[in-house]
């Protein structure tokens, strides 16, 4: 077999250097400053960051649930919003998108953020009652018991959270409005629930009302929920509850 | 199912730029060779032709898949996206255009890479048809 020069790998010993060395040193500097200058471009300002939305039922005066609880219960979705400053690295994430089931606590505790403990706080003007055994519920926070207001005809008037107040047996989370979410928008809506005896829910007033949907989305919660009738004294009794839900975007 | 979108995504983006590297070494390899090649030291001529083609046929096959590849990704990226808002019902139209969006950048790297290559791909076979043909000049035509 002629053997002029053959070669295999490597050339023929009037290089100076081996080629093929040459070549992955040569390609290995020019991609490693490619991605260089991608990861550090400021162009990717047009990517947007996606953020998480939280949808919050916390009341303003009490709160069902303590905080680690609440951000178990909430529904997160994911949404565009005004890009800030990102580099490209977010560029070459992958698209996450966690969106929660309503009541589906387990999996996200990790990802959601607790709701921040002085925006309850500083929204707590009344003093609250003490906590309540629902079912599924966590223990609320405990406070000094109030007595339930004197009877205006024969109904009783508390909150949801008062001792001796009606509690959800399955609490239905409100979707958080379409057209709100786009334009950012949070509200507040209060609610009065007429629970009679036997735990249904047999009226709705608006105390608060809000706009972009948010009363409407509470309403249909509330009336998707179910509910323990008040006791007072150990007894079942009708009771008309307040209770306000919180739209809020994070 | 997480995971399956992260796999999908630096999977295939992994991919693309292995093959990047990998055809720019080869070319520049290559070019050095052509540089420095002797055509006295072939008496055949089809040996010649062996040694300059060496490895002329990756860079053509990494320039023309690799666009293939980050379609793929797109298209698995977009599948993807359409699932998840399909399960979640979830019918907000912003985010699925921004999935699609970074979906689509998948076949812009497969592009890049496919771009590049092809050139190189050309020049590279342009040099070896001259050689050859300095080769055929000096000896004769055989």
């Amino acid at each position: 077999m002629t053997s002029t020069n053959h070669v295999s790998i490597t050339p023929p010993s009037q290089f100076f250097f081996n080629a093929q060395g040459m070549g992955i040193i040569t390609s290995a500097i020019i991609h490693a400053a490619g991605i260089l200058l991608l990861l550090l471009l400021p162009a990717a300002h047009m990517i947007p960051h996606l953020q998480t939305i939280q949808i919050s039922l916390e009341s303003r005066e009490t709160s069902l649930f303590d905080n680690s609880r609440v951000a178990g219960q909430e529904a997160v979705s994911k949404v565009d919003q005004v890009p800030d400053k990102v580099s490209l690295k977010n560029f070459f994430k992958p698209v996450r998108e966690k969106v929660f089931r309503e009541n589906a606590v387990s999996e996200q505790l990790n990802t959601t953020k607790p709701l921040p403990g002085p925006v309850i706080a500083e929204n707590r003007s009344l003093e609250v009652a003490g906590s309540i055994n629902a079912e599924n519920q966590g223990v609320g926070k405990a406070k000094a018991p109030i007595a339930s207001n004197t009877e205006s005809q024969g109904i009783a008037e508390t909150r949801f959270g008062e001792m001796g107040a009606p509690a959800f047996v399955h609490r239905e989370m409100p979707v958080y409005p379409i057209m709100a979410r786009r334009l950012g928008k949070e509200g507040r809506v209060i609610l009065r629930l007429l629970i009679d005896r036997s735990g249904k829910l047999q009226k709705v007033e608006v105390v608060e009302f809000a706009g972009f949907g948010f009363t409407e989305a509470a309403i249909e919660a509330v009336k998707n929920s179910t509910y323990l009738p008040a006791r007072r004294n150990g007894e079942k009794i009708t009771t008309k509850a307040l209770i306000p839900i919180r739209f809020h975007l994070q | 199912m997480e995971q399956l979108d992260s796999i999908i995504n630096y999977g295939v983006l992994g991919l693309l730029l292995f093959m990047s590297l990998m055809a720019v070494a080869i070319a520049v390899e290559r070019y050095l060779t052509y540089r420095q090649i002797r055509i006295e030291d072939f008496t055949d001529k089809k040996e010649l032709e062996l040694e300059l083609t060496k490895k002329l046929h990756l860079i053509a096959t990494i320039g023309s898949n690799a666009p293939y590849i980050g379609l793929l990704g797109t298209v698995l990226g977009i599948m993807f996206t359409f699932y998840t808002m399909g399960r979640e019902g979830l019918m907000d139209t912003g985010r699925i255009m921004i999935g699609l969006a970074l979906a689509l950048k998948a076949t812009a790297a497969g592009l890049i890479v496919a771009i590049p290559s092809i050139i190189f791909y050309n020049l590279l076979l342009r040099k070896v048809k001259v050689i050859m043909m300095r080769w055929e000049i000096a000896n004769g035509r055989k």
